[in-house]
């Protein structure tokens, strides 16, 4: 293939990827749309207290636009959404987008922290389970990566709260690093053992894949060191679909981790979209809602551009 | 009808499933499940709605004795009995009063009107059986699982072959519809549909099954397009059969083993679902018991570390059927693959 085919198709793929993205978020805004057009209750009445005279309430619905009609309203929510406009909460009457931008980074390092845990610790159960498959280890890593999967993540954060905080008494269960980094060791361990578990999973079936091919075969042939082949050769072949699980649990929980932070009283996106569900806050909700679904489409956009790139095979299906 | 003779792919699958020990256990502990959920009224040892205001908070093995008021059915608790005959019975009741009332007002005939009740696992803070509500629970996240699954499947199959058998526009538009719903956070849009529907028992089901059907709907759409290619359904083609029985009958039934293992895994997803939901406050609606609904109640007790078990056994019941379950959709992965025959 030429250099320049190849930039031409590059770009192809590029540009058709991000016309994809940019549709899958304007149906992720009418989604949300609709879902706060069916509320139940009438927002003007919840700023206002329910025995509001009708002369304010209607001021406030005019205010916030709600007395017009259906499509108005859609193509003035998209266009403002569009420009990073998501109104104003109920309840302290600032910005939403301006709250959300200031949780990120609590949320950005938990999730971060949680992720680089798992990937270690999954790879390294993953690659360890391959070595020798159906053994006592390998069973033991099996049962624990599916009860990782199975325990609900509040049902985790409950049973750390209560071990290590009311009876060890070894970590505080409740706060921000800004008291001490050790804040963030329980939220970060219960946010990671479900990745972990997933992630050993897709590693240990990745590996036993490759360590079946030729070339482990012809590696191990030329004399090799068991662990060249197994770390430099298969696993580097292997990490291919344990990225993609990883990239995606990123993905998610960079958009808020809603019960272990609303649990752990993290201040996040989490949290804030936890107490803004509890509290009615509905321009709140949509913004929290919006954002971790536009944070999951970027991340995925930009895992698959970057795959193009290292991969050029990946254009191809 | 299924034919079992030996070249039936169910019955490989069900020789292949068996022989799988954990999943095969699991199964039986789910059926076990099954069992708890549909006799729940006979088999619980209390009503589990029914509050003893004198038994609050009791931990597990707790045992007493009652008398149960003839018509109301009301229970009084009994700390003592001093003496009773075949008329009266005098007694102290929990706030040491002593008391004489005719035997004719309770439940039971001569010295059988003390009942003695027992809490295996004690009781909540309204006095109510953990045990009871622990069965009761059982069958909340059960049909939850079961129902939500059953509708995820019907969109999934739908939305999924329609796309992957027919391609073109109708597969662009499902293909959008499908990234749309999953880029949302699973739990965020589950809660926010029940928000829409209002709290309670139906909303709970439909709106985990309007989130996971996504996930079907994806490798419905898989089969369809690699099966749509495959060499029997040319021949069925070219001998003149119509869309319908093809679709139907001959690609349908080959993409349904992965459909059957992802909404097992889509079950244990609902129950986890559904029990945060109701920790949230916005599942089943109180009194009636489940899981979530009891772990957020016994939550508070946590920390001053008074009555774990609030917390302990639903958490354990949730844990385990999801595990079990996990463990019969690993089962069914490896025996519903053609490839491993043997």
């Amino acid at each position: 293939m030429g250099l320049r085919l190849f930039c031409f198709e590059m770009i192809k793929y590029i540009f058709r990827n991000i016309i994809n993205s940019f549709l899958t978020i304007l149906g992720v805004l009418s989604v949300s749309f609709i879902l706060t057009y069916l509320l139940p209750g009438d927002p003007a009445k919840l700023i206002l207290g329910q025995r509001a005279d009708e002369e304010s309430v209607r001021t406030v619905r005019a205010e916030l636009g709600i007395d017009k009609p259906f499509y108005v309203q859609y193509i003035k929510f998209i266009s403002r959404s569009i420009q990073g406009d998501l109104g104003k909460s109920y309840l302290t009457n600032r910005n939403v987008s301006d709250t959300i931008l200031e949780k990120i980074p609590a949320t950005a390092l938990l999730s971060f922290v949680a992720i680089i845990i798992s990937s270690i610790i999954g790879i390294t159960i993953g690659v360890v389970s391959s070595i020798k498959p159906y053994s006592f280890k390998d069973y033991f890593f099996i049962l624990f990566s599916l009860l990782g999967i199975s325990i609900p993540q509040f049902v985790l954060a409950l049973i750390l709260i209560y071990v290590f905080g009311a009876e060890l008494r070894v970590f505080p269960i409740s706060g921000y690093i800004t008291n001490g980094w050790v804040y963030i060791v329980l939220p970060a361990i219960a946010l990671a053992l479900r990745p972990l578990a997933i992630t050993s999973r897709i590693t240990r079936t990745s590996m036993l894949d490759e360590l079946n091919k030729d070339y482990v075969r012809t590696a191990r042939s030329k004399g090799l060191s068991e662990y060249s082949v197994i770390i430099k050769h298969a696993l580097r072949n292997a990490l291919n679909p344990v990225i993609t699980t990883l990239s995606s649990s990123l993905a998610a929980t960079l958009g808020g981790v809603f019960f272990i932070e609303y649990i752990f009283n993290w201040p996040g996106i989490g949290s804030l979209a936890m107490d803004s569900i509890l509290k009615l806050d509905f321009p709140m909700i949509q913004g929290t809602i919006l954002f971790s679904a536009v944070v999951f489409v970027i991340i995925n956009l930009t895992v698959d551009i970057l795959y193009a790139f290292l991969d050029p095979k990946v254009k191809i299906r | 009808m299924i034919d079992i003779n030996k070249n039936n792919l169910w019955y490989y699958s069900f020789i292949r499933f068996k022989r799988h020990r954990l999943a095969f256990i699991s199964f039986l502990f789910v059926s076990f499940l099954i069992f708890v959920a549909v006799f729940a009224n006979t088999i619980t040892p209390h009503n589990p709605d029914e509050q003893v205001l004198e038994f609050t908070s009791k931990p597990a093995f707790f045992k007493s004795e009652v008398l149960r008021k003839k018509e109301s059915n009301v229970i009084i608790p009994v700390k003592q009995v001093i003496s009773i005959d075949n008329n009266e019975i005098t007694y102290t009741d929990f706030l040491d009063n002593q008391k004489t009332e005719s035997t004719q007002n309770f439940e039971g005939v001569g010295k059988n009107i003390v009942h003695k009740v027992h809490y295996l696992l004690g009781t909540d803070k309204f006095g109510r059986d953990i045990l009871s509500r622990l069965i009761y629970g059982t069958r909340i996240s059960l049909t939850v699982g079961l129902i939500s699954q059953s509708i995820a499947i019907i969109i999934g199959i739908l939305l999924g072959s329609l796309a992957g058998y027919f391609r073109g526009i109708s597969d662009k538009v499902i293909m959008w519809l499908i990234n749309v719903v999953w880029s949302f956070p699973s739990i965020l849009l589950v809660i926010s549909i029940s928000v829409v529907l209002g709290k309670g028992y139906w909303q709970a089901f439909v709106a985990i099954g309007l989130t996971s059907w996504v996930e079907i709907a994806r490798i419905v759409r898989g089969q369809f397009i690699t099966l749509k290619e495959s060499e029997y359904v040319e021949a069925a083609k070219s001998i003149g059969y119509g869309r319908r029985i093809i679709i139907f009958k001959h690609i349908l039934p080959n993409s349904l083993s992965p459909v059957i293992v992802t909404s097992t895994v889509g079950l244990a997803n609902a129950i986890i679902f559904e029990a945060s939901l109701s920790f949230l406050g916005l599942g089943v609606q109180p009194p009636t018991a489940s899981w979530g609904q009891m772990i957020f109640d016994g939550y508070k007790y946590l920390i001053t570390g008074t009555n774990f078990g609030l917390v302990l056994y639903p958490s354990l019941a949730i844990m385990l059927s999801v595990f079990a379950v996990n463990l019969i959709g690993d089962g069914l992965r490896d025996s519903l693959d053609p490839k491993l025959k043997k």
